[in-house]
């Protein structure tokens, strides 16, 4: 029997917080004793929002899929505004990404993702052929730099990076042309590139990605320490626990370098079993885009895999030192309840999609049927 | 509805997913797999803080035991100012045992992290609650102790600041003392904190030595020599004693002598004269010419010399005189021995071959070294007879133009007064748990010509140039040595007195040595300087120690702790004489003000000399004095144990 799924995709986040948990406790242990005392304070906050993030799964793959389409640029509009209110917070110190929210912190960011994701769904389902025309495409464009802008301005760099990749993949999957996509990403580099003059902390990380070995105790320290951290953890790692790196060696053992614990405890081995995870769940992710036949539907299915999908090979390229340090987190294995809600709450979406395409009778549709699609994809 | 999206880019974009997914395995393989080995090595060189554990140097002790040189724990006790609580401050100031103002006064001047005290000494309890209090930091280290002071102190040596022996004993037995440090590999985290242990290996504490020094006969042989060299005003001077049997060294003195230790390096007050330098013997080799003319039949003891009335010329060759201004005429070669006629040995020395006289001495040991376990030591100089002038066989049938140590010219008194062994010094009875046997360089003379020449030697003190030597109580034989110093190719009018003695004569159990540098005016004859000095050695001995028949019952011991007011800090234990009869009890360590009270209630007068605590009295204890008499007290002011002696030099 064929594991339906959304089941399958209830399996996969499972275990993947599961393991994500399990060195979460390893990675965080140390620095919780000496910051607070506790040392399973993130372990307990990581559960609490494990619990508020599956809870909020069930509860929005109930909701159907296709009323968020109409909700969709009233979410974007407010997942801006909480953006905008970082800055109402921002008086104190310069680099800051997050509002409290009830006691605990909220990075708006996180959730900024699912709202563009549902955006541009329906945007792009909104605009059909159009899309493929620049006057069609340019107000997408338009809409996602002024958010990156925005995102930029909170020196979020990582997340900025990831927005555009996730909105370039949807309009990619939704049709747009390749020379426009290209021009655009030629703008956006270009636009990095200013923005990277501009902050002196992005030069020093490129120079600490491009020369590790002049800048070992300084820029390129971290990645350095990660890499370091990964190697020595050898075929089948030191065990769980184990690890020496995370007493300091790595800096945020617990959130954006927490794959280079893993790598030193877990091994090769481990590493590639949670990479499989994550590979089967964007796997499931596409693979329910292709058995839809609603482009809103395919186009969520895409964008939630996707998400995962980016934010999961730039935390591992920059743990493995194929990717200058930017700041972001492995989806449900770092510690941050905003990241894991809203990664969960994007699963719940996508569950919802998987069973109304159970739901409605299964086509044959195998790859070559659509030929002429492929051409004019093409052209 | 429309008709869905584009499948290709679908496709496209998972063929996109496998390939960075596969990127990434492929990277993660190579870091992991291909290249760990590198990796891990590299983490380890990071994490792994190396941690000495010292090992504890072995102690140096004396032949009794008693203990000249340890290791002690103690703490360098520092304070973080903003950190420390100020309740815990009357604590601290307990412990430092200074004044709470004064470590108030302290804090205030210093910076943030300020030094109290180095090397204090805390119990282990309180070690443990000074360090757990906030603030405080202890600094735990290993201080080398010296409990007699500067007693031998050229000849233990001392160690440097890292704890290793600079010199003496100390230096030559160094390996053997300072043991093996261990090694804890801990795992650190970025700041150096530890985490965990990885491996370790227990440090081997170093073996301790025991010495055949005698501190008895040790401090006997301090204080007369510096009586003597302060009395004839001599440059210097060195006081061996040996015992011919094992050839153990018993004491060596030397003056001058370091005040303190842990002061200022002076060079000169730091070496060991009586093994590292050199001088012309005089008198005190003509055993040597004396045994070469009755081995080879030269002479017999009964042969008749003409002494020559005192001045003689060898041809063009010298000129020799004999020290004493009347001269000699026919006398008995005992005779000419025990009155050290020169004309008569430089007599005799010419009717030897050169090559028979060489051998002689070099048979003795002269110019090579004494084997000493001690590093440095000089062979002295003695000429090819190919080199040698028509002078030289002359002169050195009376022991010119020759250079021995100290300690070569306590080997040929040893070899006479044990029947004709010539012995290796032994500096250690046991290292660590290995005993040391005493080494038998070889037999150089037979037995009747050692005792004919102790003969010789016991007529020059019954009747010779050595009378001032003799002591009430026991027959001692000996040779007094009043050598003319060479400076700059001439002998100038200076000396070096020497006396070398046996007691008792018949069987010795001593051989003592006095060699006095450079001693003034009437004082600069051996006889007249070294021997007296040899003599109140000798009265010390026979008074204080069994070493020549039963101590004489006048003197008991009484330990310093039953005295009121004594100075229980000092570590050695005091002894006093019997208040009952009229001998001078031991007043060494107590504080001035103690001793002339207790002298002056036995009945003597105390003239003291500076203040403090008495380190030297003269007469020397237990010598038998009239009622009234003036007993000479030499002070130091009271100092603590110096804590610091280990950190030599400063």
């Amino acid at each position: 029997m064929r594991l339906r799924h959304d089941h399958a995709i209830l399996i996969l986040v499972l275990a993947l917080l599961v393991v994500g948990i399990g060195i979460l406790y390893s990675a965080s242990y140390e620095l919780a004793r000496a910051a607070s005392g506790d040392g399973l304070r993130f372990v307990k906050r990581q559960l609490v929002n494990a619990t508020v993030g599956l809870a909020a799964l069930l509860l929005v793959s109930q909701i159907d899929y296709r009323r968020w389409r109409r909700a969709a640029r009233l979410l974007l509009l407010f997942a801006a505004l909480a953006l905008c209110v970082v800055f109402l917070f921002d008086a104190v110190r310069g680099a800051r990404n997050w509002v409290p929210f009830f006691g605990r912190t909220l990075q708006p960011v996180e959730f900024l993702r699912v709202a563009l994701l549902l955006f541009l769904a329906s945007e792009i389902v909104e605009r059909g052929e159009r899309l493929r025309s620049l006057r069609g495409l340019l107000p997408l464009f338009g809409v996602v730099a002024a958010l990156v802008l925005l995102v930029l301005k909170q020196n979020d760099f990582g997340s900025a990076m990831a927005l555009c990749l996730i909105s370039f993949t949807l309009l990619f999957v939704g049709g747009a042309r390749w020379r426009h996509l290209v021009a655009a990403a030629f703008l956006l580099l270009l636009g990095a590139m200013f923005f990277a003059l501009e902050r002196p902390h992005v030069q020093e990380r490129m120079r600490g990605f491009l020369h590790p070995q002049e800048h070992a105790r300084s820029a390129a320290y971290q990645s350095l320490q990660s890499e370091l951290s990964i190697g020595s953890g050898g075929m089948l790692g030191r065990g769980l626990g184990q690890g020496i790196s995370k007493f300091g060696y790595i800096p945020d053992p617990h959130t954006d370098f927490i794959f280079a614990v893993m790598g030193e405890e877990l091994g090769f081995v481990g590493c590639i079993v949670v990479l499989l995870l994550f590979l089967m769940l964007i796997a499931r992710a596409i693979r329910v885009a292709r058995a839809q036949e609603d482009p809103f539907a395919q186009l969520i299915a895409v964008g939630v895999g996707v998400a995962i999908f980016w934010y999961v090979v730039i935390n591992v390229m920059v743990a493995t030192r194929l990717f200058p340090v930017t700041g972001l987190p492995l989806p449900f294995v770092s510690y941050g309840g905003s990241s894991l809600v809203s990664h969960l709450v994007a699963l719940g979406v996508l569950r919802n999609v998987a069973r109304q395409a159970e739901q409605t009778p299964r086509r044959a549709r195998r790859w070559p049927a659509r030929r002429e699609h492929l051409l004019e994809g093409a052209l | 509805m429309p008709r869905g999206l584009c499948l290709v880019r679908i496709e496209q974009l998972a063929g996109v997913v496998l390939g960075l997914f596969l990127l990434l395995g492929i990277r993660l393989f190579q870091l992991q797999v291909v290249r760990h080995d590198r990796y891990r090595e590299r983490q380890v060189r990071q994490v792994d803080a190396r941690q000495p554990l010292p090992a504890r140097r072995g102690r140096i002790l004396d032949r009794a035991g008693r203990v000249l040189a340890l290791d002690v724990v103690a703490y360098d006790v520092s304070v973080v100012r903003k950190r420390v609580r100020r309740r815990d401050l009357q604590e601290l100031a307990s412990a430092l045992d200074l004044p709470l103002a004064s470590v108030r006064r302290t804090l205030r001047a210093g910076g943030r992290y300020v030094t109290l005290g180095h090397g204090v000494t805390l119990t282990p309890a309180a070690a443990k609650r000074l360090a757990h209090l906030p603030g405080i930091c202890l600094d735990r280290r290993s201080f080398r102790q010296y409990p007699y002071g500067t007693l031998a102190a050229q000849y233990l040596g001392f160690t440097d600041s890292s704890g290793r022996g600079a010199e003496g004993v100390e230096k030559a037995f160094d390996s053997l003392l300072r043991g093996t440090p261990g090694e804890l590999v801990v795992l650190s985290d970025e700041q150096g904190r530890p985490i965990g242990q990885r491996t370790s290996s227990e440090p081997r504490d170093g073996a301790d030595v025991r010495l055949s020094l005698d501190v008895e006969l040790q401090r006997i042989v301090d204080d007369e020599l510096l009586r003597a060299v302060e009395e004839s005003a001599a440059r210097g001077g060195s006081i061996v004693i040996v015992d011919p049997r094992t050839g153990d060294l018993l004491a060596i003195a030397n003056a001058p002598a370091p005040a303190r230790r842990g002061g200022t390096y002076d060079a000169d007050a730091w070496r060991n004269r009586a093994v590292y330098d050199l001088f012309e013997p005089g008198s005190t080799l003509k055993p040597v010419t004396a045994i070469a003319a009755l081995r080879h039949g030269v002479a017999a003891a009964n042969t008749h010399l003409f002494g020559e009335r005192g001045a003689m010329h060898f041809g063009r060759a010298a000129q020799v005189h004999d020290a004493h201004r009347e001269g000699e005429g026919w006398i008995t070669l005992a005779q000419a021995f025990a009155r050290s006629s020169n004309i008569c040995f430089a007599k005799l020395a010419e009717q030897l071959p050169s090559s028979i006289l060489y051998e002689e001495l070099r048979n003795f040991g002269f110019g090579s070294r004494s084997g000493i376990d001690l590093l440095g030591e000089p062979r002295g100089q003695l000429a090819l007879p190919r080199n040698w002038s028509g002078r030289t066989r002359l002169t050195l049938g009376y022991g010119q133009e020759i250079g021995v140590t100290a300690l070569q010219l306590v080997g040929l008194y040893t070899a006479i007064a044990n029947g004709g062994s010539l012995l290796q010094p032994r500096v250690a009875l046991w290292v660590g748990e290995e005993p040391v046997a005493t080494r038998t360089l070889r037999r150089v003379l037979p037995p009747d010509l050692a005792a004919e020449i102790r003969r010789f030697c016991a007529l020059a003190v019954e009747s010779g140039t050595g009378k001032k030597a003799r002591i009430e109580g026991v027959a001692v034989a000996g040779k007094t040595g009043t050598a003319e110093k060479a400076m700059g190719g001439r002998y100038v009018d200076r000396y070096v007195a020497s006396f070398a003695g046996l007691a008792p004569a018949d069987s010795p159990r001593l051989v003592c040595l006095v060699v006095l540098d450079e001693p003034r005016g009437r004082y600069h004859w051996g006889g007249s300087s070294a021997a007296p000095t040899f003599r109140r050695v000798l009265e010390s001995v026979l008074r204080s120690t069994n070493y020549l028949g039963p101590r004489a019952e006048r003197v008991t011991v009484v330990r310093g702790a039953e005295l009121q007011g004594a100075d229980a800090s000092f570590a050695s234990p005091l002894r006093l004489a019997t208040l009952g009869g009229a001998s001078l009890p031991d007043l060494r360590g107590l504080r001035l003000r103690v001793a002339s009270r207790w002298l002056r209630r036995m009945g003597f007068e105390p003239r003291a000399e500076g203040s403090g605590v008495v380190r030297a009295q003269w007469p020397s204890p237990g010598e038998r004095l009239t009622q009234g008499r003036e007993v000479r007290l030499r002070c130091q002011p009271v100092r603590a144990p110096d804590r610091r002696a280990a950190m030599w030099p400063r």
